[in-house]
């Protein structure tokens, strides 16, 4: 038995369901925290 | 083309944004409380804001309605009890023409008498049994799908009588057999 056979499948029923359910908003929330954690550039 | 995200997978993603709308709001009170610039973290909080309308906007306009029916979670990791064998295909033959045909069609494809005047119609479960765990698919025949036409056949059929159909479903969608 997969990991994918113990979720409900999403509209193409594959791999990439997961991906954009699951994957994208968690790719987003890292990228805002570490754009957010950036230090700001110093002036020259 | 069909949008590539369901209307509950887009309702997931939102829940996952608000959740980061909520830690960002509190990384930058925590970070406000310190002395610090909370700009940037109130910057993402309201991108994520932005992305959460769009979620909801997309769920509710272009977004395919698929809805799951509630399995207890215990439920989709059963197995199936009987073996993948002729005879057990051949017996969940019987059972599925002589149950279940009326509405889901003699070779399971949704198009049985009976569908027509269902709402929701029945699906294609060639196309679904294989998208679905065994489990799952044992629980629906023995509960029935709420708010749909589906019945409970737990008193009606055995647990190897359902087992057995989906040994014949699950042949049918690989089209191990014509029917």
């Amino acid at each position: 038995m997969s990991f994918h056979a113990v979720v409900a499948h999403g509209a193409t029923g594959t791999w990439l369901d997961e991906f954009i359910e699951l994957g994208l908003p968690l790719i987003i929330l890292v990228g805002l925290y570490f754009w957010s954690n950036r230090k700001p550039k110093a002036k020259q | 083309m069909q949008f590539p995200i369901t209307r509950q997978g887009l309702q997931d993603i939102a829940q996952f944004l608000v959740a980061g709308i909520v830690i960002f709001g509190l990384l930058a009170f925590v970070t406000r409380q310190r002395g610090g610039s909370p700009r940037r973290y109130l910057q993402s909080a309201g991108m994520l804001a932005g992305l959460t309308v769009v979620s909801y906007a997309l769920a509710f306009t272009v977004a395919p309605n698929i809805p799951t029916p509630p399995v207890p979670f215990t439920a989709r990791f059963q197995s199936n009890a009987v073996p993948d064998t002729t005879g057990s295909i051949d017996a969940g033959r019987r059972t599925f023409q002589e149950n279940c045909v009326i509405c889901h069609g003699p070779r399971a494809l949704g198009d049985g008498p009976q569908a027509f005047t269902l709402n929701p119609k029945p699906f294609n479960l060639q196309v679904h049994v294989p998208l679905h765990p065994t489990g799952e698919v044992f629980y629906w025949i023995g509960n029935g799908v709420a708010n749909t036409g589906m019945p409970a056949w737990r008193d009606k059929l055995s647990d190897e009588q359902r087992w057995q159909i989906i040994r014949y479903l699950d042949a049918l969608a690989a089209k191990r057999i014509d029917q």
